[in-house]
């Protein structure tokens, strides 16, 4: 034993946490290790496990994915059984065997839940068995004798609920004095199952029958029927989206109002130079412009869970079965798809919820086809450009983009599940949970921990790629012309040394000041215009100009398509800058100017048939870099990513060139 | 051989007892049958509970086909599936007081 080794403080325990899905595993993680915990992915899966220390204890503990038993062919049983063999761990956790294994049991549903028990008992590694949710047992009229089954594996068995915290103290003791079992059952599935039996019935662990069957029975049929059903799945979501975007409206409001405060104080207290540039307008505001969709992501989340917890998402998934199951995707994928209306990022993440690969994978592929909120700024100011006499013909043109938007994802699921993820679809049978009151706190939990994630995210990936995009749109920079130059120090000189005698001359003074002041505000945003022509982004913009010409776009609107990956929405700024020379497009007059700009032709930048081929264009095409990551990181490699920037920009293009076209030709 | 038999769902690994669970009224139950959750395909609805000698209740017939499932005389749990899964589960039928008047 070397001298480093000898002096290292005792190792703690490593303990893993298995269980049944909706055993109520987290919540007891997170009342065990408190909000101090860490979360990692399994190498080469979309798997997270969680770890962290327990409090009062030295035990060292891990989280792992809820799995119904440890045999089957599923990624989450397989990343358990490598954990429990030792050869699989979370990203920076040691791979070896852990030092105990706490097997969580519903006590509301022990014969079940012992299935799992007796697999983890074939390990033969240390176990406890933590018999959670007695709180809820009780009220059910279920007395199991836990002595029974701490005497039949010779393992400690502690009555616990994470929800009121009884016997929490008394497991993470346990957890230290794990033990190996001596009562293994029979192999395969039937000798579990017998053992689980058996062990069941002297525990006595029948219930006294469910007492509202009835209104279970009834609001079951309400929420799963064809029509009714469907209705109530509407009604439900259009109030989550309604919540969101009146709620996010104030937050959102106030971040981007924070983020742009403090670029400007950034500005105004460093030096300019490239530094100041690259905090400023490169850092502030390229994580402001990402951040600013916490809030939607946030309550998003929060509502999710208050659903979950109720019981009727898992309803709401056979529902959404039937109208999702044609193009080859499973009713879980219904979540991914409508978070995705808020943010793609979430929406993919949320694609872990599929259980099957394939179908998982056509979800994460086709979900940013649906139209996120940094669309809107865009979707905005086309339809309002296309339809500026009718709000009414810009507000159906608007909710088309987003009918658009779900048509392509579906149409392009169906593609992938008949080509390149071709395979059976999984028929879909899921645990229907008892109805229950929402817990606000755990929802609270759930949101902040998806909000620490996405901030995370914007933190580092979001970071560098809007460093890079900024770096782009921005240099070379322009030299100041000698006009501008003169210009402005006329106008500082007439601004500081003169002082009129009378008051003719201080009108005479004032009208030359608002002429030059006019003078120089033409000059400044004819020096924007020239700074994004000849930044590298304006340089690429104009290179592929001839690739975008066919769906009537000129070298400033390829400028727009390209600066878009910086965030879908920063089109409208660029279409500002490059037009008005204004970087701010709610500015008096820029609208109108972007309205009426000209081609060198002398036709209409913006003409009927240009204007809908960029919205189509807008819709389909993939414009977000963060999401390109988030891709390749959810789906399992870069390849996925490549696939779905191609699918979608090919797509895209087509339509967006086969709009112009048919439009140019009827005209 | 229950009514419920003769519908030819049963396929030939089943006993002439046994219908599938998609044939089954609400409220009629029945114990599922080893054979007809031996397909690879079927494992993960058995190990959501849904095993060999299990008891179950329908509760809603279609699709999704809602079943209470018990086994060990423990409390019961809900399991939905598509209907394509339920005509898959083979389960030998319960005499229920109804049929048997």
């Amino acid at each position: 034993m070397d001298a480093d080794a000898s002096q290292a403080e005792p190792v703690a325990k490593r303990v893993v946490l298995v269980g049944n899905p909706n055993v109520g595993k987290t919540t007891l993680f997170n009342r065990l290790c408190g909000l101090r915990n860490k979360t990692s992915n399994f190498p080469g899966t979309t798997q997270d496990a969680r770890t962290g220390h327990v409090r009062h204890a030295d035990a060292h503990l891990t989280d792992l994915p809820g799995i119904y038993s440890l045999e089957i062919d599923s990624s989450e049983s397989a990343i358990c059984r490598g954990v429990l063999a030792g050869t699989t761990a979370p990203g920076g956790e040691v791979v070896a065997a852990p030092d105990a294994v706490c097997v969580v049991v519903d006590a509301t549903n022990i014969p079940r839940n012992l299935v799992l028990v007796a697999e983890a008992a074939r390990r033969m590694l240390p176990m406890v068995v933590a018999l959670n949710r007695v709180d809820v047992a009780r009220k059910r009229g279920i007395h199991a004798d836990e002595d029974v089954l701490a005497e039949t594996l010779g393992v400690p068995v502690i009555v616990c609920s994470a929800r009121t915290g009884e016997g929490l103290d008394d497991l993470a003791r346990a957890m230290t004095k794990a033990a190996i079992p001596k009562d293994t059952p029979a192999p395969g599935m039937d000798g579990a199952e017998a053992w689980a039996d058996r062990v069941s019935v002297a525990m006595g662990a029948a219930d006294q029958g469910e007492a509202s069957a009835s209104l279970t029975d009834r609001l079951d049929h309400a929420f799963t029927h064809p029509l009714l059903g469907l209705g109530v799945f509407i009604a439900i979501m259009g109030a989550v989206f309604w919540t969101i975007f009146r709620l996010a409206a104030f937050p959102m409001d106030w971040i981007d109002g924070v983020f742009g405060n403090l670029a400007g104080t950034v500005e105004a207290s460093l030096p300019a130079g490239i530094l100041t540039d690259l905090l400023a307008n490169g850092v502030i505001a390229g994580v402001g412009a990402t951040v600013i969709f916490l809030p939607q992501i946030v309550i998003l989340f929060f509502l999710i869970a208050l659903l979950e917890d109720t019981g009727y998402l898992a309803r709401a998934s056979f529902v959404m079965d039937r109208v999702l199951r044609p193009f080859g995707m499973p009713g879980q994928a219904f979540v991914p798809m409508l978070s995705s209306h808020a943010c793609a990022l979430p929406g993919i993440m949320a694609c872990r919820s599929i259980p099957d690969r394939r179908e998982r994978l056509a979800a994460i592929l086709v979900a940013p086809f649906m139209s996120c909120t940094a669309r809107i700024p865009v979707y905005v100011m086309l339809t309002g450009l296309l339809f500026a006499d009718s709000a009414t013909k810009a507000a159906l043109a608007f909710m088309g983009c987003y009918a658009l938007g779900i048509f392509a994802g579906l149409f392009s699921s169906l593609i992938a599940r008949r080509t390149i993820l071709r395979g059976p679809s999984v028929p879909m049978a899921m645990e229907l949970p008892t109805y229950t009151l929402p817990s606000v706190k755990r929802a609270a939990g759930e949101a902040a921990e998806r909000g620490w994630l996405f901030l995370r995210k914007a933190g580092t990936v979001i970071l560098a790629i809007s460093i890079v995009l900024w770096w782009m749109s921005a240099y070379p920079k322009t030299a100041d012309s000698q006009e501008l130059i003169d210009a402005r120090s006329t106008l500082a000189v007439k601004n500081i040394a003169v002082r009129p005698a009378s008051p003719e001359a201080l009108e005479q003074h004032v009208a030359e000041v608002t002429l030059l002041s006019e003078v120089l505000a033409k000059l400044e945003r004819e020096y924007a215009i020239d700074s994004v022509r000849n930044s590298f982004a304006g340089k690429l913009g104009q290179a592929v100009e001839p690739i975008f010409a066919p769906m009537g776009a000129d070298w400033r609107l390829s400028i727009g398509i390209v600066t878009r990956f910086a965030a879908r929405e920063v089109f409208v700024s660029t279409m500002a800058v490059v037009i008005a020379g204004e970087d701010d497009a709610e500015a008096e007059g820029v609208l109108d100017e972007i309205a009426s700009a000209t081609r060198d032709n002398g036709t209409l930048l913006f003409y009927p048939a240009a204007a809908w081929a960029l919205l189509v264009y807008y819709v389909l095409a993939m414009q977000c870099l963060p999401t390109l990551a988030v891709t390749a990181r959810e789906a399992g490699g870069a390849k996925w990513a490549l696939l779905q920037l191609a699918w979608m920009g090919g797509l895209a293009y087509v339509a967006g060139v086969a709009v112009f076209q048919v439009m140019v030709l009827a005209s | 051989m229950s009514d419920c038999c003769q519908g030819g769902m049963a396929n030939e690994a089943c006993a002439a007892a046994c219908c599938a669970l998609s044939e089954l009224r609400v409220g009629e139950g029945g114990a599922v049958t080893a054979e007809a959750v031996a397909e690879a395909d079927l494992a993960a609805l058995r190990a959501r509970g849904l095993g060999p000698k299990v008891s179950v209740v329908v509760r809603r017939r279609g699709s999704p086909c809602i079943v209470e499932v018990r086994r060990a005389n423990g409390p019961a749990c809900r399991i939905g599936m598509t209907k394509a899964l339920a005509r898959r589960v083979m389960v030998e039928p319960t005499v229920s007081a109804s049929s048997l008047a």
